[in-house]
């Protein structure tokens, strides 16, 4: 059995804490300029609903703010202390408590499909940007902690060859995973129990591409107070042949690779994989195909050797 | 450091390991190890017993073949011993019927062969000064403790002029106070002549103390870097600064807990490597040894 889709001996249920990403937005390029990006949805995510926002920003140049750094660094930008147009006009149209903004862009293959933005609150948890150094080990770059003190410290000083720490898999094997319960897994060799935030699943995202490798992993790790979402999974996919035309047809779900509940199926799983392949990128997916007592999802694909393989849901 | 050798010193790539298994396939004790050491650094190894830390050194030595994978020193790939790498054991290995001057000066003879008697004999004295060992130039292993055969091995080998030195666990069999002082030794010569270290130790006080990174190893078979640990405390160091550091636990605590870990996962770890050999097909979707 493959160590990491191992069910972590407690199942976690899905969870009533606030979650750590409150708010979303997806941008996608725009049809009659590549070197922009278009608005395509941004929402304040609620416990009960999605409220949907309508920014005073709609489009960014390649470079130009949080979103199109993203676009032209082809990795994960973070901003928390620092000045950040993006956070400020977000915590201003929302109204809402958010302490860091978030952006990454999603490719099928070498082509952007999304970028994918999230705020998010003042809570336990953490964000990590792993960038590949001169050495060609993975470090730090960019991050946000939230009662994790110790965790970060020895963070910075941690690098991760190839194949080494859940960062250097995913960049090994440039796919998506998921771990439970960290601080039982020995997959996920850093070691964070002397903090008061009790990480309980970690997600590692290969971020584009260059000569076939990620360029970045992003590490979102939900903790006990806070999760990233309300349930969040890596869902491992069979795609059609893709075209030109249709880069993301038709998918099946095959398996819950890692769930927030363990290997264990949602109902909806096929109905989120469905929405990625019907508008060919991310998709946020609410209403009537969810259940289980979730009101919306954001479904994140990822491409491996040309195909689709798999997607990151996260619900809420 | 702008030459690019200089930052890529020691260059070991998917290094691998196996040794022949009479009951199946090839055992890869180590496997895609991956680490790259700056020139004049200074890298522990630590990992649990048999995990194939020493396997490791002995392939950088040049004195075990690799399997697959490649290492480099200064650019060359490694094809065998060489004057340019040293090696300590936990034992020195001194021959018993040579004074300690003559144990040193058989290695010097080699790599000065066109100095001057007194040339040689000059270069004997100063290392074997510099280990503290003035005064017991002429007496004969038999004749000394282990801590004082350990530093006559450490002063044959820095007298190679090696640029690469490969300890593994120097101090293994001496006390802690012999063993602070050997530290204290080895050290004060690393700051002078920038060799190259690498040093395989069970202790992670003197791994956090002696190095500028740590390579944590994974368990085997299929051992590999688990992770990388940057100690930044500046060097020369004072043991003193490191410990009153307020940081010296974090690392410590990185260091104990990383062994720990491994220690619990090792049974689960052997099961997993065991069923992906039986499974041969689910290869390319399984997850390496981590
Ligand atoms: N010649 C050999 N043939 C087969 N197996 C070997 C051989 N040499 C070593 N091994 C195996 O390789 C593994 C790694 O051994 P190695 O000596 O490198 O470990 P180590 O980490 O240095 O251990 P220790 O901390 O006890 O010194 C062990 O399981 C050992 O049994
Ligand atoms: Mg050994």
């Amino acid at each position: 059995m493959n160590a990491f889709t191992q069910d972590p001996p407690h199942i976690m249920t899905a969870t009533t804490a606030s979650c750590l990403i409150r708010y979303v937005e997806v941008w996608t390029p725009s049809p009659d300029n590549p070197g922009q990006v278009i608005l395509e949805s941004a929402n304040l995510i609620n416990p009960e609903n999605l409220t949907p926002i309508s920014p005073s920003v709609t489009r960014f140049n390649d470079g130009e703010g949080a979103i199109g750094s993203a676009m032209r660094q082809r990795g994960t930008v973070i901003f928390q202390d620092m000045p950040c147009a993006d956070l400020e006009r977000v915590r201003n149209e929302t109204g809402a408590d958010i302490t860091a903004f978030m952006a990454f862009p999603v490719y099928f293959e070498d082509k952007l499909i999304n970028v994918v933005a999230f705020g998010l609150i003042d809570g336990h948890g953490a964000v990590e940007i792993w960038t590949r150094d001169d050495r060609d080990e993975l470090s730090i770059s960019g991050s946000f902690y939230g009662g994790l003190e110790a965790f970060e410290y020895i963070s910075q000083h941690v690098k991760f060859p190839k194949g080494a720490g859940l960062p250097g898999v995913c960049w090994k094997q440039g796919i998506p995973k998921m771990v439970n319960d960290p601080n039982g897994n020995p997959n996920f060799i850093r070691s964070f129990d002397r903090d008061p935030a009790k990480l309980t699943s970690v997600i590692g995202l290969p971020i584009s591409r260059s000569y076939g490798y990620p360029a970045s992993i992003l590490l979102l790790m939900s903790s006990e107070a806070n999760p990233l979402a309300k349930y969040s999974a890596i869902v491992k996919v069979e795609a059609d042949q893709p075209t030109e035309e249709v880069p993301l047809p038709k998918m099946q779900a095959t398996a819950i690779e890692c769930g927030s509940n363990g290997s264990e199926s949602i109902s909806w799983q096929q109905a989120a994989v469905d929405s990625v392949a019907n508008c060919g990128r991310c998709s946020i997916v609410t209403g009537d195909p969810i259940g289980d007592g979730y009101h919306s999802a954001i479904v994140v694909p990822f491409s491996k050797k040309g195909r689709t393989d798999r997607v990151m849901i996260l619900a809420f | 450091m702008s030459r690019r050798h200089d930052r890529r010193y020691v260059e070991i790539a998917n290094l691998t390991k196996a040794y022949p298994n009479p009951f199946g396939k090839d055992i890869e004790v180590v496997k895609d190890f991956n680490m790259i050491m700056r020139k004049g650094e200074i890298v522990s190894v630590i990992g649990h017993s048999g995990c194939g830390k020493s396997t490791v050194l002995t392939m950088v030595a040049g004195l075990n073949p690799i399997s697959s994978g490649s290492l480099a020193v200064e650019g060359r790939e490694v094809s065998g011993p060489g004057p340019d790498r040293a090696v300590v054991f936990q034992s020195p290995c001194l021959l018993p019927w040579m004074s300690t001057f003559e144990n040193v000066m058989l290695g010097v003879k080699q790599c000065y062969p066109h100095g001057t008697k007194k040339e040689r004999r000059e270069i004997c004295e100063y290392y074997l000064n510099l280990v503290g060992l003035a005064d017991s130039m002429n007496r004969y292993p038999r004749e000394m403790s282990g801590g004082m055969q350990q530093r006559v091995g450490i002063a044959r080998a820095i007298a190679l002029k090696p640029q690469v030195l490969l300890l593994d666990e120097p101090f293994g069999r001496l006390d802690s106070l012999t063993r602070m002082d050997l530290q204290d030794v080895i050290l004060d010569i690393l700051d002078r002549e920038k060799i190259t270290t690498m040093v395989i130790t069970h202790d992670v006080d003197e791994a956090i103390y002696m190095s500028d990174r740590i390579c944590m190893m994974t368990n085997g078979p299929e051992a590999t870097v688990g992770q990388i640990l940057d100690v930044p405390f500046k060097r020369p160091r004072q043991r003193q600064d490191v410990l009153d550091d307020p940081h010296y636990y974090d690392f410590r605590f990185a260091l104990i807990a990383f062994l720990e870990k491994q220690e619990h996962a090792k049974d689960s770890h052997v099961a997993a490597v065991k069923e992906r050999l039986n499974a041969p097909e689910k290869a390319e979707s399984e997850v390496v040894s981590v």
